[in-house]
């Protein structure tokens, strides 16, 4: 229908059509699929959700003299040490050695990015090569050589909404439910979804470039527990955290959970075929999920009943014949703002569609961890 | 208008709240209790405006009762919160919805003082006043 050279030659143009994907998911609804491919280039997403495996690989530079770093804390947040003698990776769930749950990895990254001075120290054992056992300092972000974020999943195509079946409330990662199916909690973006507007995965791969914390990043594979046959695909993305913003990448805490970060993330979808577009134009109704008991506590959570996003974004859901509030845990406010500031870097010809260089595979499988020694479960 | 009633040991030998319904006929709500052996203290709501409220303030007066009229329950600060959602579904008395632009409304007088969404929030932006 039209190759990525074409698009990016309208995009330089200032001729290519953009629209987001909630735009265009309406404007199917009143042209049909075939005539809304042919007029528009590019369909734009965006998701704003809590997503746990998030970090970033920092480079402090060599202290004179030079230390091996054993052991490395960030604002008390122990960083990831077995690698190069000042590598270090600091990942969301990470959290401080005195603030526990309140502060974790992922507002080190939101402070990093936010330029806050952060404290940082280490230890070592010393080398005759790097002879410093310790160090006590502060860093900003523009002290570091390199800050990339590297998320090893992101961007769900779709997750599981949460309710609670037991008598007490619960503390998830889907957030607070209350007992008795007192509510509904979901994430995932929907119509808005990255993942889900190219649910064939035509174009998404190593290479595409896309809009990642408020900068520019790239997708670099399938992410971890990828598992696209059953719409829970993910991605890998990478991108240089010191073009990043604080508004787009957020700690978090998820009370008696943990730390993790909000990662703002949105894809550009070229509409390369029919097929691309009859995916980008999905609407919330046509997007469904379950929703889950998390009071059961096992990785088989029962089912309570199929639920589309339409149902899920209206605020209430029906639940063995009672109406039950829902609310989202990832924000569709900043998932759609997203959608629209990739539009814009479109339209203004800031940013150019990238060809993958290999698409994420749409199966792969989806492996429990078998337990082989008999042991008692502790709760 | 939520109230905050702190009583003194020596008042706690009387029903006094119940004397305060009785007699104003206001059908008040306890939200919070904590007694000790110095004294007690309660929020309470009393579904009232005006020369009502007055009249229930000066009826728990009469019982020697300290009143604080509770103006703000909690503070939101909305320069700082992502309109997640977190804190919406939680909320047992429907005091906080998300408008159809997915910002976050905060209904003051159906508050009941739970604080379920003080935890509830990811990114710590709702704290009690």
């Amino acid at each position: 229908m039209r190759s990525y050279e074409e698009i990016n030659a309208k995009i330089k143009k200032g001729d290519a059509v953009v629209m987001s994907a909630d735009e265009f998911a309406e404007y199917v609804k009143s042209h049909g699929v075939s005539a809304a491919a042919r007029e528009v280039d590019v369909v734009t997403t965006g998701t704003f959700g809590a997503m746990c495996s998030s970090g970033a690989f920092l480079n402090f530079g060599h202290s004179e003299p030079p230390i091996k770093m054993l052991h490395c804390l960030l604002n008390d947040v122990p960083v990831y040490r077995g690698l190069a003698a000042v590598d270090g990776y600091i990942g969301a769930t990470a959290m401080s050695q005195s603030l526990g749950f309140e502060y974790g990895g992922g507002h080190v990254i939101e402070d990093l990015v936010s330029h806050h001075e952060i404290e940082l120290r280490a230890d070592a054992y010393g080398t005759d090569c790097y002879p410093r056992k310790n160090i006590e300092t502060t860093v900003t972000i523009d002290d570091l050589n390199q800050a990339i974020l590297l998320n090893p999943r992101n961007a769900y195509e779709r997750y599981n909404a949460a309710t609670n079946g037991t008598d007490r409330a619960i503390y998830t990662y889907m957030g607070t439910l209350l007992p008795r199916y007192g509510n509904v909690t979901y994430s995932g973006a929907g119509e808005l979804s990255p993942l889900y507007k190219d649910k064939n995965f035509e174009t998404i791969g190593l290479g595409t470039r896309i809009f990642l914390g408020g900068g520019v990043g790239y997708v670099i594979g399938e992410g971890t527990q990828h598992f696209p046959q059953q719409q829970f695909a993910t991605i890998m993305v990478r991108g240089d955290l010191k073009q990043m913003m604080p508004n787009y990448l957020r700690g978090a805490t998820f009370h008696k959970y943990g730390t993790t970060l909000y990662v703002g993330l949105g894809i550009p979808i070229p509409i390369i075929n029919e097929r691309v577009a009859e995916s980008a134009a999905l609407p919330d109704d046509q997007i469904t999920t379950s929703i889950l008991d998390y009071g059961v506590p096992s990785r088989a959570r029962p089912v309570i009943r199929k639920v589309s996003y339409e149902e899920l974004k209206s605020g209430k859901v029906r639940i063995n014949d009672e109406s039950v509030r829902t609310s989202p845990l990832s924000s569709f406010k900043h998932a759609k703002e997203i959608a629209q500031t990739l539009k814009n870097w479109i339209e203004e010809k800031r940013f150019l569609l990238t060809r993958s260089v290999e698409l994420i595979p749409n199966h792969r499988e989806f492996r429990p961890l078998e337990i082989r020694k008999t042991q008692e479960v502790a709760r | 208008m939520k109230l905050r009633l702190t009583y003194k040991s020596e008042e706690t030998d009387r029903p006094v709240l119940a004397n305060t319904i009785i007699r104003t006929g206001v059908p008040i709500n306890i939200l919070e209790a904590h007694v000790t052996p110095e004294s007690g203290q309660m929020i309470v709501d009393v579904p009232v405006d005006n020369r009502k409220l007055k009249e229930v303030i000066a009826a728990f007066e009469t019982e020697g009762v300290k009143v604080q009229e509770i103006v703000s329950t909690l503070t939101f600060d909305f320069a700082n919160c992502t309109s997640c959602g977190a804190c919406v579904s939680p909320c047992p008395t429907s005091a906080i919805i998300q408008k159809p632009d997915w910002t976050i409304e905060f209904d003051e007088k159906k508050c009941i003082r739970c604080k379920v969404c003080v935890d509830a929030c990811p990114v710590r932006v709702i704290s009690v006043s």
